[in-house]
């Protein structure tokens, strides 16, 4: 379904790679996770594939469709939802989603169905005939859901859906990811929550610096146990880091973990090489400490709200 | 200590705002060293231009003895427009710039949040008038040859000045933002009320101005005949109180130049600090309250074409903003009323002079020069889109496809606005049949060209806005460009219709016109369309 050859981005104006060497495969069917720290290329991988960004070498197939020969193909078999949800704030709720489905050629009757049951599912029939101006974060973020699956796309990616949502709203499009795969669809998404990509997904690939770690295949239950590990193993800048913070036990784990991704590839996974970490510095590893993570900010004051009054 | 703590909160905010103002100014490449070199000699070449003209102006009144009235219609002309102007400039920064939502979370007062701003703005406003007077006032005392007491009084009338007009400015941007919290969402209201202020406005002031001319020629009297210097010298009594403020200097009608010229600036000042003090953080919050709120409208499920679609998107993004929609459509609707009195003014004063074959050759520059005022619209095609740039390079349409969609917008726009101003330009009598197809024929070309070429600057380095709302609010080097182009071939093709026309006949000159027009028009549109996917894959939206 998504088919990603030696992948290759470099921004203008910088020297490092954005994204480099990333070779990737997504079967139909397949609930698929992206993890990595901020800044590891998983927001510019995701522009890549959806054709936002060019890419300097490397291929991108979307369900047989080279994103660069053949777009119009590839890009009306994805549906994409972005991390800052920006949609035409202009528009009413049902404007944006009929301008979508015109440009996916989606029929009346289909078009009709669906916003209805879309609506329905995300709780946003209230709204839709509202300008979008005026809905808040997790409303934007559920008319860019119900825009991006309006035409059924065979591959539905998301960059962060489930930042700043409320618990009911991420049960509601969790219900619809696995729906969408449910009926053989694909669902290629990145996030922050470790444990919800374990419990959701079928394989999970961490990136770090641009670079493919490893894919992990979460139908084995050890690497469902150890993906957190796994994770911070590949992510932290050293290995004392991760030990601080999380005792011997992971400590062995890390050592592991960052073991094999410095020299065997995984199955079903290109690995690309991952840079020697650098020595620790006193200051990094006193980040980490408990002390200092659990300190609490003072609580910000507010003079200015007497102004009000 | 809360002074202590207030000052400190005014030096943090004055210095953000001077850093958010100033970000874009680099010396530290060659790029912005050079940058602000040339900005430098441009800036020394326009005050070398408007000293020899004001130079040349002030030594025409004092010929005639009339060297006072030439302080007053200056400093009071000055004084409205930066008044105007300022207007504007103020409700930008107190309740647009962005941060109003942020700094109301800081531990700061509203009232050091509003002095920051209008302190930063002030301090600007204070060195435009500086700018601007400073030069004329030391050239004016110069020329006439005035005491060394004008000197003297030369800060005294400036400082007034500054103090009328950024009062002044004050005390109407606040029930401006007011109203416009009032209106919002009243989108058909909203642009026929602009466009009939517009329109009114601008044929005042042609009419005033065509009807002065008229009088000075059937009266076969110079501007500075004593009936005419009478009239103006009368009328400039009433220009509070900046005429006040100019006798001040001249120590002239003390008793009464005195009292106004200090009175007024002070009791605006009152004014302004009770109405802030009452209104201000009122209708900043209201502001940032419903900027997020948002209006229902119920609406049927139609399938259209992509065509359709993308037509019908980018008409409501620009119709349902408050800016775009008085920058673009308010501005288009009244411009055939704008074009037929302008084209009046100059064949009143013009066609004595030269002949006949003015008045074609003037509809034509007039109406170009109109057109490459909005078209320069066209040159935010894509910065306007911001964030949601992605859908253009997400959908499933061809960008030849996209782009024609908008252009054609622009078209329907700019094109309504040829015909109509060639339609009133006819029905004024002031062209022929055939005449009124070959101008129209010559707009419509340029017209086409520089919509393609709007688009195309901005298609090949968008400027993508930042910021709270995210509009495109002030001009960018985009549209600066394309206005430029636009207004030269204005320029040059309506010197070149008159020129032409005299020498060679007009026939001839329209021909070679009509020639021109096709040739850019063909030319840009290939620039434009050709090439766009490529153009357009380069184009990487902000991470």
């Amino acid at each position: 379904m998504l088919k990603i050859d030696h992948l290759c981005k470099k921004y203008i104006n910088s020297d490092v790679y954005a994204v480099k060497d990333l070779t990737l495969e997504v079967k139909p069917g397949e609930m698929f996770g992206f993890l990595g720290l901020n800044g590891a290329g998983k927001s510019t991988t995701i522009k890549c594939i959806t054709g936002i960004y060019p890419y300097d070498s490397g291929t991108i197939e979307i369900d047989g469709h080279d994103i660069k020969k053949d777009s119009l193909n590839a890009k009306l078999s994805m549906g994409y939802v972005p991390d800052n949800h920006s949609v035409y704030e202009k528009l009413t709720g049902r404007e944006y989603v009929n301008h979508v489905a015109d440009l996916y050629y989606v029929d009346k009757a289909d078009r009709q169905a669906r916003i209805e049951e879309f609506a329905e599912k995300f709780r946003l029939s209230f709204a839709l005939d509202r300008q979008i101006k005026g809905y808040s974060h997790g409303m934007k973020q559920k008319i860019c859901i119900i825009a991006a699956l309006i035409h059924k796309p065979k591959l539905w990616i998301l960059d962060e859906p489930l930042m700043g949502l409320d618990p009911q709203s991420i049960n509601d499009i969790i219900l619809e990811m696995k729906a969408h795969c449910a009926q053989g669809n694909t669902v290629f998404f990145s996030s922050h929550n470790i444990d919800m990509v374990a419990k959701l997904c079928d394989r999970v690939a961490i990136l770090r610096k641009g670079q493919l770690c490893e894919v992990i295949d979460l139908h084995v239950e050890e690497n469902k146990a150890t993906l957190e590990e796994k994770f911070l193993a590949y992510t932290a800048e050293n290995v004392q880091a991760v030990a601080v913070k999380k005792g011997r036990k992971a400590r062995k784990e890390a050592k592991k973990a960052q073991k094999a991704a410095k020299s065997a590839p995984v199955t079903e996974a290109v690995v690309a090489p991952i840079q020697e970490s650098p020595a620790p510095k006193k200051d990094e590893i006193r980040i980490v400490s408990r002390r200092k993570a659990n300190k609490v900010p003072n609580p910000p004051r507010f003079h200015m709200l007497r102004e009000g009054k | 200590m809360r002074d202590v703590h207030s000052n400190h909160a005014v030096k943090a905010l004055v210095k953000l705002e001077l850093n958010s103002r100033f970000a874009d100014v680099r010396l530290n490449t060659v790029g912005g060293v050079l940058k602000a070199l040339f900005g430098l000699i441009a800036i020394a070449a326009i005050y070398y231009l408007y000293v020899t003209i004001a130079e040349s102006i002030i030594l025409s009144f004092y010929v005639y003895n009339r060297e006072s009235l030439f302080l007053k219609l200056a400093m009071s002309i000055i004084g409205y427009v930066f008044a105007i102007a300022g207007i504007s400039s103020i409700v930008k920064s107190l309740f647009f710039s962005g941060d109003n939502e942020l700094l109301v979370r800081f531990p700061v007062k509203v009232m050091d949040v509003f002095t920051s701003k209008v302190l930063v703005q002030g301090v600007f406003t204070f060195v435009y008038i500086t700018a601007i007077l400073l030069p004329l006032m030391i050239v004016y005392g110069r020329v006439t040859k005035a005491p060394v007491s004008f000197y003297g009084m030369i800060p005294v009338g400036i400082i007034l000045t500054w103090l009328t007009v950024f009062g002044v400015s004050i005390l109407f941007a606040i029930p401006f933002m007011r109203i416009k919290t009032l209106v919002k969402d009243k989108y058909i209201l909203t642009l026929i009320f602009s466009t009939v202020v517009i329109a009114a406005l601008f044929a005042i002031y042609m009419i005033v101005v065509k009807e002065l001319m008229k009088f000075m020629q059937t009266k076969g009297v110079s501007f500075f005949s004593d009936g005419m210097m009478g009239g103006i010298f009368t009328a400039s009594k009433y220009f509070y109180p900046f005429a006040q403020i100019s006798e001040l200097m001249e120590f002239d009608n003390l008793i009464l130049s005195a009292p106004i010229a200090i009175c007024v600036p002070v009791l605006i000042a009152v004014i302004d600090f009770l109405m802030v003090k009452k209104y201000y953080l009122k209708i900043m919050l209201r502001n940032l309250e419903i900027e997020g709120s948002s209006f229902s409208k119920v609406s049927n499920d139609v399938v259209r074409p992509h065509f359709g679609s993308l037509l019908k998107k980018d008409f409501l993004e620009i119709f349902r903003s408050f800016n775009y929609s008085f920058q673009y459509l308010a501005m288009s609707l009244s411009a055939p009323i704008m074009a037929y009195f302008s084209t009046d003014l100059a064949v009143t004063i013009g066609q004595d002079k030269i002949g006949a074959v003015v008045a074609p050759a003037l509809a034509i520059m007039v109406i170009l020069l109109f057109v490459s005022i909005l078209v320069s619209f066209a040159a935010t095609t894509v910065s306007r889109e911001g964030d949601t740039f992605y859908m253009t390079k997400l959908s499933p349409v061809p960008y030849n496809l996209q782009i024609l969609a908008k252009f054609t917008l622009y078209m329907i726009v700019s094109g309504s606005i040829v015909i109509l101003s060639c339609l009133a330009i006819f029905l004024g009598g002031f062209v022929d049949v055939k005449t009124f197809f070959i101008v129209l024929a010559i707009c419509l070309m340029f017209a086409v060209g520089e919509t393609c070429m709007a688009i195309k600057i901005d298609l090949t380095k968008p400027r993508f806005p930042v910021g709270e709302g995210k509009e495109m609010t002030g001009g960018s080097v985009n549209v600066f460009a394309s206005l430029l182009i636009g207004l030269i071939l204005a320029v040059v093709g309506g010197i070149w219709a008159i020129a032409g026309g005299y020498i060679f006949g007009a026939e001839f000159a329209f021909l070679i016109l009509l020639a021109v027009a096709f040739v850019y028009c063909l030319g840009s549109c290939l620039w434009c369309f050709i090439g766009l996917k490529k153009a357009y894959a380069k184009i990487s939206p902000a991470r």
